[in-house]
């Protein structure tokens, strides 16, 4: 544990998230369980029904056909769905990052930071295990629960790799690339009322280091006309909005509006001294107190052609 | 699933780890499908098909062996409980032996399962 309350944590970014005192009121309830369905192994209605049955508390979540909100489970991974695949425990902004990457049955798909893999196994979903999604991470034992989750899902289109990811080869050019970066992860802190908050993961200065390097190798991955998706879990700017500056800064690349309909605030005007390109803003940040999710930053990019 | 796609030589130039799942394994002489596999595909199968109720379900899983007598050949069979394919077993005459991936099921996941059919039959626990 940290010594400090959420409203000391997050008090540096205190302007520029809307209805701040709302936000750390939100961040004393414990994350809502989002449960994934997934349509390889079986049918949206077939999963909900047989939860239903069993006396599951089920909301499903507005423009999101495959996620509902389990009111009444604190643990899914003893679910016999759990273990036949035919759901998966996942944030609903991390749904988001795949849906608005939008990968297409037949694409080729570059997860550059794939494990654990509950987002390569959303795209093959999303691909109807058509096509080839390339799953790389840097770490070999990161690659042991991602091969389990890939099997237990059901996915059939993903070859798995193991480079670092800003030195991934650029011998192969991808139609769409997610890049979930390693981040800070302060969007995922909750706590107890009145508790202060956990200690979020050791970020050091290295992470925007990391990040920037991650996504130039991403874009530069891209076939012409090819988009990437970059994506944290963390509300820090300089891991969020600086790191796709820098992109554009570095190479002809562009930002695109994400096309969901879910609440969200837009990317940043501008952060201490820094004034972000004016299309920085069509990239969502998605606080718990607008969309009761994990905390998230999504920016959509593309290659022009 | 990826035809004449023009970048898949270049896939092969690469250290690749794992290729898609796994359908069988060779055990001694035989090949055993996989659970994974049977999970996907085994709707396709009309005959080596056992159905079990959810407790036999879990006492396969967590005794690993349930003993019975099953319409179906000795050999590989794919279980099934409340119409959903739960993965491989072997069969031979009275026995049935779980060849479920080891960590497929926890423990919690049977109590849950036996209590919430209580109480999808409106039962006292």
């Amino acid at each position: 544990m940290t010594n400090q309350t959420p409203e000391q944590y997050f008090s540096p970014y205190s302007q520029i998230i809307p209805d701040f005192s709302a936000f750390c009121r939100k961040l004393s309830n414990p994350l809502p369980v989002h449960l994934r369905f997934n349509t390889l192994k079986a049918t949206v209605n077939q999963t909900r029904l047989r939860l239903e049955r069993r006396g599951l508390n089920l909301l499903p979540e507005k423009s999101v056909s495959i996620v509902f909100r389990a009111k009444n489970l604190t643990q899914p991974g003893h679910l016999i769905e759990f273990s036949l695949g035919h759901l998966h425990s996942q944030a609903l902004s991390s749904v988001m990052s795949g849906l608005a990457l939008g990968p297409k049955p037949g694409d080729v798909v570059l997860d550059l930071c794939a494990a654990p893999g509950g987002k390569t196994s959303l795209l093959a979903q999303l691909m109807e295990n058509r096509g080839l999604i390339v799953a790389n991470d840097r770490y070999p034992n990161r690659l042991i629960p991602l091969h389990s989750n890939l099997k237990r899902l059901g996915v059939t289109n993903t070859v798995t790799l193991c480079y670092p990811g800003q030195h991934f080869p650029k011998r192969l050019r991808f139609d769409r690339i997610l890049v979930d970066v390693p981040c800070s992860a302060e969007g995922t802190l909750r706590g107890a009322a009145n508790s202060n908050i956990r200690q979020p993961y050791q970020s050091g200065n290295k992470l925007p280091g990391l990040q920037r390097d991650l996504l130039l190798r991403a874009f530069d991955l891209l076939e012409p006309g090819g988009t990437l998706l970059y994506s944290t879990c963390t509300y820090n700017p300089d891991e969020n909005e600086s790191v796709v500056q820098s992109l554009l800064e570095n190479r002809q690349a562009k930002v695109q509006p994400i096309s969901l309909d879910l609440p969200h605030s837009p990317g940043l005007e501008q952060w201490k001294e820094i004034t972000y390109d004016a299309t920085i803003q069509q990239c969502w940040r998605i606080y718990p107190h607008q969309l009761d999710t994990v905390g998230f930053f999504l920016a959509r990019v593309a290659r022009e052609s | 699933m990826l035809n004449k796609d023009h970048r898949l030589p270049s896939l092969a130039s690469l250290r690749v780890q794992t290729v898609g799942l796994p359908l069988l394994r060779r055990i001694k002489a035989h090949l055993k499908p996989t659970s994974v596999a049977l999970q996907l595909f085994g709707s396709h199968a009309s005959k080596n098909i056992v159905s079990l109720e959810p407790e036999q379900l879990g006492d396969l899983a967590e005794r690993k062996e349930i003993r019975g007598e099953f319409a179906c050949s000795p050999g590989y069979v794919i279980v099934v409980t409340n119409s959903v394919i739960v993965g491989c077993a072997l069969f031979l005459p009275g026995r049935l032996i779980s060849q479920f991936p080891r960590h497929m099921f926890t423990d919690q996941t049977w109590n849950d399962l036996l209590q919430s059919k209580e109480k999808e039959k409106g039962l006292p626990r």
